[in-house]
């Protein structure tokens, strides 16, 4: 088997951030193995951004957006980092690219040498929580490496 | 998920088995836990013995012999299977059901309270390895716990 030295934590700060992130820490339990948590800046909201700076220039530049947005996550993550994995800090790292989530996910694979990725089989962008992620089920389907689809019996039951 | 204790495998004998059960021994062996093997005598397969077999009053006997002698051939199969691909360390079982896979398969991770389920997002029913496997879909919609999916070869 080849070994596994990254794991991509995919995280969208949605009630199952957590439980991915416990996840991928159990899964490497004992190893030297590096998480890196990954979080997509959505290009749609960075269009609907671009596009008032066409108008308003002086409002906000797209560059501007992108760094708070950042900025404002980086902050998010290390707190739940302090709260939750305290012990294991040293294993996790931070990354934020720009783009269509599954698509920068299934990119982000190939460019920072991704061994596994940990993906929540639900998000953010849930009806309700009555349907599976689109972004889950298509990294799952189309990820060269192996994939952690998380779920949670208490949260997520097949019989209701 | 903080603690894995028991690991899920479905087997289809196919070429990425061995793949999938070196990966379910890693992660047993990162958390001490314990590996059961599962494979599922296909429901259509035995539809087809039944179909073959004209003589009516024989048929439930024989599909019952069949599904009997197919359990027995498949459990030697895993047994012989797993200590090669599991390290000596990782302790494990094996489980042979009959029926639709995707449903037996989450029986077994029910029946045995699993934390997380190991199967090949491809496997022998694939057309030219072009489509995805409808099993691991179906499981991968329906599973109440992780499902780790390896696409390996």
């Amino acid at each position: 088997m080849k070994t596994v030295k990254r794991v991509m934590a995919c995280v969208d700060f949605s009630d199952y951030s957590l439980e991915t992130i416990e996840s991928a820490l159990t899964m490497t339990k004992g190893q030297q193995v590096e998480i890196v948590l990954f979080n997509v800046i959505d290009k749609k909201d960075v269009n609907v951004v671009e596009k008032i700076s066409h108008n308003f220039p002086e409002m906000i530049s797209p560059e501007d957006y992108v760094k708070g947005v950042e900025t404002e996550r980086r902050k998010l993550l290390e707190k739940m980092i302090m709260d939750h994995f305290q012990d294991d800090r040293a294993r996790l790292k931070i990354l934020f690219h720009v783009g269509i989530p599954y698509d920068a996910i299934l990119h982000a694979i190939e460019t920072e040498k991704i061994d596994l990725v940990v993906i929540a089989s639900k998000g953010r962008s849930n009806l309700i929580g009555t349907l599976h992620g689109s972004t889950a089920e298509k990294v799952f389907r189309h990820a060269p490496v192996p994939v952690l689809s998380v779920r949670n019996r208490e949260k997520f039951s097949r019989h209701q | 998920m903080k603690n894995i204790q028991r690991i899920v495998v479905g087997i289809d004998f196919s070429d990425y088995s061995p793949k999938i059960l070196e990966y379910a021994s890693w992660v047993a062996e990162n958390n001490s836990a314990e590996i059961v093997a599962v494979n599922v005598i296909n429901q259509t397969r035995i539809e087809e013995v039944a179909a073959d077999l004209n003589d009516e009053h024989f048929t439930s006997e024989v599909v019952q012999k069949f599904i009997q002698d197919e359990t027995q051939k498949r459990q030697q199969q895993l047994t012989e299977l797993l200590p090669q691909w599991v390290s000596a360390e990782v302790s494990f079982r094996t489980v042979v059901k009959n029926g639709i896979p995707y449903e037996q398969i989450l029986q077994v991770v029910d029946d045995e309270k699993a934390d997380i389920l190991v199967i090949s997002s491809r496997g022998r029913t694939n057309f030219q390895d072009y489509m995805f496997g409808t099993t691991a879909e179906k499981i991968f919609r329906h599973s109440p716990i992780s499902v780790l999916s390896c696409n390996l070869l």
